[in-house]
């Protein structure tokens, strides 16, 4: 089981230039989301995902992750753990491409440094190409909206906040020519204006994407009292 | 526009004579309504009705988006001309001077309430929270065919939009503004001046007396209310 992130010295680097950012008026509106990013709720669901991919011992390299927010505790873990080569963050919030590129600085990349190139001739050479162990990106994007195929093939789709969205049923029919393993995780916390797709267990979140295939799926209550559910399929 | 029961005609018809009193260019007066009776009235179509979830409430003015794709193909309607311009109010405005000013803005993008009274710093935090938008649609101003685009993107993603938007206003500061840069957004907000809310205030954080009329402006806003009694409160300002 994984139970802790490697708290090394370039993550400390990188997450203390994100307490940087705060100190800048044009950030400051995004303190509390950065505080509930960082919560020991986020964590526990971010730890029990990578273990149950880790447990069944499903091959990773590119993964695409659906409103990853910050993907401050997810990068790590997908890098330290599963030795993923390449993440890109599609998120639609504005805010969310600053932020988490500080918090991934050691991995980032942008759109113009990759352009026109071949992404698995990058990846099987990153360390002479790149110098890193993975490729952090993230860009401005509304998933369920518009499909995902310019930004390449991803082995692992991760999607851990299906609460805020349509069902995933509808990236599926974006994206239908591509044959992803879907992990994803929602919860049955109503409280929130926000969570506007919550689901009273696995199988309904399973039911939502059109997943067949069901390779894991589990419930976990985590610290802040709601519990969480997570579907691993095609 | 009018559908439901919170407003009577008789808010139709106080609109009517404000903008008679209050526009000195001429202009043709209409009104969609689920229950047409006049020749200036126009049937609110039904189209968008099936993607309505009642108990959640979510979207619930679509019928707006009608406005935007009605009558708005070039040589397709013979009442409204190619070069028209449309100013839509909510029934619940007060107009305090002429509206000739609008007609008269430049017309590259179609425009918008920007609510001066939000703080843009609430507007941003709340963005990806669906909360907080900075713009009401109680007066728009486009010219024909311009918005039609809004109308596509609403009749493609039909199921999506109506699950996703608590309201219309939001959607629009999604899809069709951006709060970060505020002059890069298909919509333009009305400047600063020209529009302010009775119960939400003037400009941030300056000018937030509420229930206060500022008759320098031109038009005030009676919507987004929390209390009850606002249609009186109107009433007594007509």
């Amino acid at each position: 089981m994984v139970d802790h992130i490697k708290f090394t010295t370039e993550i400390a680097e990188d997450w203390k230039s994100v307490l940087s950012l705060l100190h800048h008026d044009e950030y400051n509106h995004c303190i509390k989301r950065i505080r509930d990013a960082s919560s020991t709720s986020q964590l526990q669901s971010k730890l029990w995902l990578v273990s149950e991919i880790v447990n069944l011992n499903i091959d990773v390299e590119k993964v695409a992750l659906l409103a990853g927010w910050y993907a401050n505790f997810i990068t790590p873990l997908l890098i330290d753990e599963l030795g993923v080569k390449y993440i890109l963050n599609l998120d639609s919030d504005p805010d969310v491409k600053t932020i988490s590129y500080k918090f991934n600085k050691r991995y980032k990349i942008d759109h113009d440094q990759i352009e026109n190139q071949d992404m698995n001739h990058i990846i099987r050479n990153l360390r002479e190409v790149f110098d890193v162990a993975c490729l952090y990106r993230c860009e401005i994007h509304n998933v369920m909206f518009e499909p995902i195929k310019n930004y390449g093939d991803f082995d692992l789709v991760i999607n851990t906040s299906c609460e805020h969205m349509f069902p995933m049923s509808r990236f599926r029919k974006l994206n239908k020519s591509k044959n992803y393993i879907y992990v994803l995780q929602s919860s049955n916390d109503r409280q929130y204006d926000d969570h506007i797709n919550c689901v009273d267990s696995a199988d309904e979140l399973a039911d939502q994407a059109d997943i067949v295939d069901v390779i894991y799926s589990g419930e976990m209550k985590l610290s802040n009292g709601m519990t969480r559910y997570m579907v691993i399929g095609r | 526009m009018k559908w439901g029961d919170k407003y009577d005609d008789s808010y139709v018809e106080k609109l009517k004579e404000q903008c008679e009193a209050n526009c000195s260019v001429p202009f043709k007066f209409w009104c969609f309504t689920d229950k047409p009776e006049k020749d200036w009235h126009i049937p609110i179509p039904t189209t968008l009705d099936e993607f309505y979830d009642e108990k959640r409430g979510f979207f619930w003015a679509y019928r707006k988006c009608y406005m935007f794709s009605h009558g708005q193909i070039p040589n397709n309607n013979s009442h409204f001309p190619d070069n028209s311009k449309f100013l839509f109010l909510d029934l619940d405005v007060i107009i305090h001077q002429d509206l000739k000013y609008f007609f008269e803005l430049p017309n590259d993008k179609p425009w918008i309430v920007r609510g001066w009274w939000n703080d843009i710093i609430t507007v941003k935090r709340n963005f990806a929270k669906y909360k907080s938008t900075p713009l009401n649609s109680s007066v728009i101003l486009w010219k024909k065919g311009q918005m039609m685009p809004v109308w596509e993107h609403v009749k493609k993603h039909n199921e999506l939009i109506f699950f996703t938007y608590a309201s219309l206003d939001n959607y629009f500061a999604h899809h069709w503004y951006d709060p970060w840069n505020e002059d890069d957004g298909f919509l333009q907000g009305f400047p600063q001046g020209d529009i302010y809310s009775w119960y939400k205030g003037n400009v941030f954080p300056d000018d937030m007396e509420l229930k206060k009329l500022r008759l320098g402006h031109k038009i005030c806003l009676f919507n987004n209310s929390k209390e009850s009694n606002d249609v009186e409160e109107l009433k007594s300002l007509w």
